[in-house]
């Protein structure tokens, strides 16, 4: 049972989320299927096991959402005119605190594949938020340290929404703990307009980037 | 010497206790300590970083092999002598201030381990003043930064700008992530630039050859 805070709050088994078995694999650089798949699908169960999933979220006004950016941001254009929630979303700490056992007794690859799974059922969680809070699926979710958003956007959005009633906290390097937990806004829009254009490989500098795309200019 | 070659072996299969055991035998043997380290274990994982860089080999590979290193490891850091436990030199690793992501600076840190450096892993989130107060206290000859985020990218220029103002410019600085770029690491005067775990090894190699 989640204590009550003035925001809304979402909870719900982890058992019910679906994770994405080809990005476990693509997270934990197994390779090509079937290499790995009894480790992988062994990970995925111990994370469902392990996770608590548990989100809180707020309709924000202008005023707010303006707020939690703190400076200039690409997210600044797209929130303009447009309905938006904070959220803080996590699923616990019991996941990585497992994943710590493992790297310390040297089981690394335990770790690697509980860590890769767990990144996948908080992000499957914070699909599931989305889809509950825009239940038309028309949003785009962006968080503090993405898009040029600064990390130092966390502290108003974490004053709106005291995630301290689902467990999470704030440290002074802005992370968050546990670190299974993602923090935001939640859009309502077209996900295809809420979109900060990423920058292209053409627009960037880094001539010798062993990551710029064939043909990147 | 048959015996390293069948260390290699195992450990390039990733099998733990078998490691564990030729290591034994090796010692009962009379090899070296340290010829077991040089010749079974640290060239075993130089072959296992080459097939992971080559794709032949895939990060639980190296996983499992990385584990099989450290069961041989544990059996012979007690019989080295200082010189032979602190390897090819001290390298300090972390996760910029701000920034939790961390499985490929583990990866590093397990890959440097395994090529035979000694490493001291400061964890995420590490604020540049803890980055300069390890390379003190280990003397370390490298510090290495990692970053997921571009918003935690500059806390690597205020490390590397840290070491400068504490006296350790001499200390070689690398750093790596996936918005990290050369460019980007020339820009803050870092040193390098390490791709991924197995081109780390390799230029860190470099630097002490």
């Amino acid at each position: 049972m989640l204590p009550t805070c003035h925001i809304e709050s979402l909870v719900i088994p982890a058992a019910e989320l679906p994770v994405d078995v080809d990005e476990v694999r693509r997270l934990a650089q197994a390779g090509p299927r079937p290499r790995w798949q009894a480790e992988i699908d062994a990970a995925i169960d111990e994370a469902r096991q392990l996770a608590r999933p548990q989100a809180c979220w707020r309709w924000l006004s202008d005023e707010q959402a303006l707020g939690c950016l703190v400076e200039p941001t690409p997210v600044r254009d797209l929130l303009v005119g447009r309905r938006r929630c904070g959220f803080v979303a996590t699923i616990g700490p019991a996941l990585p605190q497992r994943i710590q056992t493992f790297m310390d007794r040297s089981d690394f690859l335990r770790g690697v594949l509980l860590d890769a799974a767990g990144s996948r059922l908080i992000e499957s969680f914070c699909n599931l938020l989305e889809r509950h809070c825009a239940p038309g699926g028309q949003s785009q979710r962006f968080s503090p340290g993405y898009c040029d958003w600064t990390l130092r956007g966390q502290r108003p959005l974490f004053d709106l929404l005291q995630p301290a009633c689902i467990g999470v906290s704030l440290k002074e390097s802005m992370l968050m703990e546990p670190v299974k937990t993602v923090s935001g806004l939640l859009i309502l829009g077209d996900p295809e307009v809420l979109r900060v254009p990423p920058q292209s490989c053409k627009e960037c500098d880094a001539r010798g980037c062993e990551r710029r795309a064939p043909g990147g200019g | 010497m048959e015996i390293l070659g069948q260390i290699q072996q195992a450990l390039i299969d990733g099998l733990d206790d078998e490691v564990g055991q030729l290591t034994r035998s090796a010692l009962d043997q009379g090899v070296a300590p340290g010829t077991i380290l040089q010749d079974g274990l640290i060239a075993a994982m130089m072959v296992v970083g080459k097939q992971f860089r080559e794709y032949e080999l895939f990060l639980p590979d190296v996983l499992l092999a990385a584990r099989a290193m450290y069961a041989g490891l544990a059996l012979l850091e007690p019989l080295l002598d200082a010189g032979e436990r602190r390897g090819r030199g001290t390298v300090v690793i972390g996760t910029v201030s701000g920034d939790l992501h961390d499985i490929g600076k583990n990866l590093v840190g397990i890959m440097l381990r395994g090529a035979g450096f000694e490493v001291v892993d400061l964890g995420r989130d590490v604020a540049p003043e803890t980055f300069v107060e390890a390379a003190r206290k280990h003397d370390a000859f490298v510090v290495g930064m990692s970053a997921l985020l571009t918003t935690t990218m500059p806390e690597m220029a205020k490390v590397v700008a840290a070491l400068d103002e504490a006296g350790l410019g001499h200390v070689h600085t690398i750093v790596g992530g996936a918005p990290v770029s050369p460019e980007f690491a020339a820009d803050i005067g870092a040193d390098a630039h390490g791709f991924d775990a197995a081109r780390v090894v390799e230029i860190l190699s470099a630097w002490v050859t």
